[in-house]
């Protein structure tokens, strides 16, 4: 780290990472990238299973790939980076303290400031759910990490409050860690998350998605002991007389992502509750050369599009540390960022009449076309018919045991070919016992000297790549 | 185990007297059924140093009030623990409820409160300008602290002097064999001692049954509350406070600003059958809101974070009145050395310098001789915190200890070293409500979203703690059941 630089990028997951690569491709290279976790990535880390990378690399990733195929590009572009940094403050005059373990305090100057923070989840106590507080409550992309990033088992009869991707996704990783998974609820009359992850993560294991209904009281004094639930009408008010009880000890929400903007606090920019800061055409704040991108500014359906806001946002920086006066006439009034439109189509009755009717929604493309032995709007959509009739199959992502830096870590790691859904878990059970065998102390854990190793369970052998 | 005294209760008021009495040679011990001190009311109240005019005269509540409070500047600095003057304003709507701040000026000045004037108009929106209500009683005395950090340093106070503390230890049988106590508690352990003080606040009266019949009862009174995100310091700097309900349970649904700058929404008041039913409810959170806005409408510019409720030990004496008893401080009659502080509610914080001060002067030094400890400690340091460092304390926190630049709690600003030494407390105790109570971790705009894995980590691998015996604070409130190597 140096006292001073042209940029400073707080934020190293998609589209922190991606706007340093575009700020060298610019020509700038007086960059500093901060992340205050140990690696690069962000979230992307914890978010093991597919679905990554389609626009930016061309291929489905894993979230761990998509992120090491970003850090190996930033490592190619040469710009400084600081890691386990927490930047402390930001001045209205871009003075950053940071402190990190390696370099201990630090003031920096920058003329410009990209803050890619990220989002936090929203939680239980957001929604001001009544009753008490015993363990056993998380919210999903918290049990997410415990999982995947730490290998802790969390409890075993599971609830999912909302139908948010990352709720959908756990639901399945839990099937997958042998978790019985009760239901899934949503408040709305529609889905939130995307129709290919309703269809792989809950109707592959016959998870029950019950919409227009919503937790309304948790239960237990120490460890959760269950959860009433309510109905709701179109409205979200409550019906009288749906209560209804479901033990469970373990409780997940993924009800809504906020933007984590709470380091411009100190550079005098205070968001208001449910609303996002304001920020002018070229992604500039109201404070100046504090630029804000990816899910600080709202949050993006994929990885894929926060990136390419971190690019567009590194253009528009390019511009104004080269010329302030042409930067600002490009520049129209500051305005909070409309988010996208909510898409309703995925309703109860939708779902119910492609069951009554044995059709199927196509997930090849987000389109959500319906599809049948009758014939698909393309052919994509009728092969993906054809395939889906054969059975549920689905690559299988699952994290082994390794060593990181000295501290246990968990090793993602995925399927080269699709497996049964009804082996996933014996399979992973298999996987498990498979890697305590071995008794490796490489970083790499315990298949660490191959890319690749196979796996047995009910009679097949399966290979699978370590992503990491 | 044999003891001068025994403590019953790690609250606010079982530590304060564990301190005082620490200052003197004695043998003492504290028993609580928690994990932890501060577990119960002492963790879950406003947390205001009050200026004592909302007490009767002449009662024990006013007495204590006014010479608790009055130490509270001192001590908070020996304990290196916040004290914020906050001042307080108890806000009428209009006209109608003037005569109530009159009232309320009147009992203050008998009291012997000390900066009141009732206030109106354009003065009380000098004082806070986005407060609505045309008068307003000032007290320029109140302050708030915090409740369960002030209730840690008393008991570190204590058991740097000797006071030993023994957790998980809930009292089951109490019986006299002459001149000597012997207590059975839940960890096991038979303790003896000459004297027994009772301190168990909502459960006082069930210690007293243990050894005597007695007509008193603790009734249990739920107050919620909302926690609002942190605000700037100018936002709102006063205790807000409406006109007390007539009917005696509390003191009306205020708007509090807290020592680490969050906003506190509470109390509501409602009697409840179980003394542990810590659940808030719908109906009383949406009442909060609606209270709290009409004081002041800009606290929607705020996140609502979190919400939780404390239990106050209201106490009832069969043919009494229904709405006021005061503080039960007694020797019983028959059991001579077990002193029992029943209905220790409002102000029994602000009180409870006073009453340790009241309970070794009037009931210890009688039975047992108060011989000043030559080496006893009368101040404690607090564990370091980067929050409130300065860029130079920090730059040289984090050179000596780099752990002080690893950070664990991002909303609150908090280390690894600080999550550290709460691990590594004095008293012992290692929960999540431990490291939550002392460090502030887990209690920001995440609800522990980011920080819990970390501290998880730490507690399993750093302390080699097992899944099992890793809970928040009550046997069985685990997290983690198992992990995979």
């Amino acid at each position: 780290m140096k006292p001073n630089y042209d940029c400073v990028i707080v934020g190293g997951g998609p589209a922190g990472m991606a706007a340093a690569i575009a700020m060298k491709r610019l020509g700038i290279s007086d960059v500093l990238l901060l992340d205050r976790n140990p690696r690069l990535g962000g979230i992307l880390n914890q978010c093991i299973h597919p679905g990554f990378g389609l626009s930016r690399y061309g291929k489905d990733l894993t979230g761990p790939e998509y992120a090491r195929a970003l850090e190996g590009e930033f490592a190619a572009a040469a710009i400084d980076r600081a890691l386990g940094a927490m930047v402390l403050e930001i001045s209205p005059s871009r003075k950053l303290k940071v402190i990190s373990p390696g370099e201990g305090f630090a003031e920096i100057s920058a003329r410009s400031v990209i803050v890619a923070t990220g989002c936090r989840e929203r939680t239980r106590e957001n929604l001001e759910i009544a009753g008490s507080r015993p363990t056993g409550v998380f919210t999903a992309g918290q049990a997410q990490n415990l999982i995947n990033l730490k290998g802790y088992r969390l409890g075993q009869r599971v609830i999912i409050q909302g139908s948010g991707d990352i709720g959908l996704i756990m639901a399945r990783r839990l099937r997958i860690e042998g978790y019985q998974v009760i239901s899934v609820f949503e408040r709305l009359p529609y889905l939130s998350g995307l129709v290919r992850n309703k269809v792989q993560c809950l109707d592959h294991f016959d998870i029950p998605l019950r919409f227009g209904t919503q937790i309304c009281e948790i239960v237990g004094k120490s460890r959760l002991e269950g959860v009433f639930t309510e109905k709701v009408d179109d409205e979200q008010r409550p019906i009288a007389g749906s209560r209804e009880f479901f033990p469970c000890d373990t409780v997940l929400f993924s009800v809504g992502l906020i933007p984590e903007v709470d380091i411009l606090k100190s550079a005098g920019l205070y968001p208001l509750p449910g609303r996002p800061i304001a920020v002018n055409s070229r992604f500039e704040t109201e404070a100046e050369g504090i630029f804000l991108c990816g899910n600080a500014l709202h949050i993006h359906d994929l990885a894929d599009n926060a990136a390419k806001e971190g690019e567009s946002v590194a253009h528009h920086v390019a511009h104004y540390l080269r010329s302030r006066e042409e930067y600002a006439t490009f520049v129209t009034q500051s305005k909070p960022y409309r988010p996208l439109p909510v898409n309703t189509r995925f309703n109860a009755a939708f779902f119910d009449a492609l069951e009554e009717s044995g059709q199927k929604v196509c997930i090849i493309c987000p389109k959500g076309c319906v599809v049948s032995a009758e014939g698909a709007p393309c052919p994509r959509g009728a092969a993906y018919f054809a395939e889906s009739e054969k059975g549920r199959y689905q690559t299988m992502t699952t994290t082994i045991g390794s060593v990181r830096g000295g501290s246990r870590a968990r090793l993602p790691i995925k399927s080269l070919e699709t497996v049964e859904v009804g082996n996933l878990a014996p399979m992973k059970k298999a996987i498990a016992l498979a890697a305590a065998e071995r008794t490796s102390q490489s970083p790499r854990g315990p298949f660490s000297s191959e890319a690749q190793f196979s796996a047995k369970a009910a009679g097949k052998d399966v290979r699978f790549s370590i992503c990491d | 185990m044999s003891y001068d005294i025994l403590i019953i209760g790690g609250g606010v008021i079982g530590c304060a007297i564990a301190k005082e009495l620490s200052l003197y040679s004695l043998k003492i011990a504290l028993l609580e059924k928690e994990g932890d001190v501060a577990e119960g009311t002492s963790k879950a109240n406003s947390g205001v140093v009050h200026a004592g005019f909302n007490v009767k005269t002449g009662s024990l509540k006013a007495r204590f009030n006014i010479e608790g409070a009055a130490r509270f500047p001192f001590l908070c600095e020996e304990l290196g623990v916040p004290y914020r003057l906050t001042k307080k304003l108890v806000v009428a709507k209009d006209k109608s409820e003037l005569p109530y701040l009159e009232k309320l000026l009147e009992q203050g000045k008998r009291n012997g409160s000390q900066g009141l004037s009732i206030i109106a108009g354009s003065a009380i929106r000098a004082v806070e300008p986005d407060i609505r209500g045309e008068f307003a009683l000032y007290s320029e005395k109140t302050a708030v602290i915090a409740p369960a950090e002030f209730t840690i340093a008393l008991a570190e106070l204590a058991h740097a002097n000797g006071v030993e503390f023994h957790f998980n230890a809930e009292v089951r049988a109490i019986r006299r064999i002459g001149q000597i106590y012997e207590v059975s508690a839940g960890d096991g352990s038979v303790y003896s001692a000459a004297m027994v003080i009772n301190a168990a606040g909502l459960y006082s009266d069930k210690i007293l049954s243990l050894i005597e019949p007695h007509d008193r009862s603790i009734h249990p009174c739920r107050g919620e509350y909302f926690v609002l995100d942190r605000v700037d310091a100018n936002f709102l700097r006063t205790a807000v406070y409406p006109v007390p309900p007539a009917d005696g349970r509390g003191l009306g649904i205020h708007i509090t600003p807290t020592t680490e700058g969050n906003i506190i929404i509470g109390p509501s008041a409602e009697y409840i059958n179980e003394r542990d039913d810590l659940a808030t409810t719908k109906p009383v959170m949406e009442t909060l809101k609606r209270e709290a806005l009409e004081l002041m409408p800009k606290l929607r510019d705020v996140a609502f974070i979190r919400s939780y409720a404390g239990i106050r030990a209201k106490l009832f004496v069969a043919g009494g009145s229904s709405n006021f008893e005061d503080f039960v401080i007694e020797e019983s009659r028959i059991n001579p050395g077990f002193v029992s502080l029943i209905g220790i509610e409002s102000p029994g914080l602000t009180s409870a310098p006073a009453i340790a001060a009241h309970v070794a002067r009037e009931f210890v030094a009688p039975r047992l001789a108060l011989v000043p400890n030559p080496k006893a400690l009368t101040t404690r340091r607090a564990a370091p915190r980067i929050a409130d460092m300065s860029a130079g304390e920090l730059s040289r926190a984090c050179e000596a200890n780099p752990e002080f630049a690893e950070i664990v709690c991002r909303c609150n600003h908090i280390s690894k070293a600080e999550v550290r030494a709460a691990l590594d407390n004095p008293l012992g105790t290692r929960t999540l409500s431990a490291i939550k109570k002392r460090t502030r971790a887990m209690m920001g705009r995440c609800q522990s979203g980011f920080c819990l894995p970390k501290i998880l980590e730490t507690m399993l691998e750093d302390y080699g703690m097992s899944p099992e015996s890793l809970v928040f604070n009550a046997q069985g409130s685990t997290v983690v059941v198992d992990y995979e190597a």
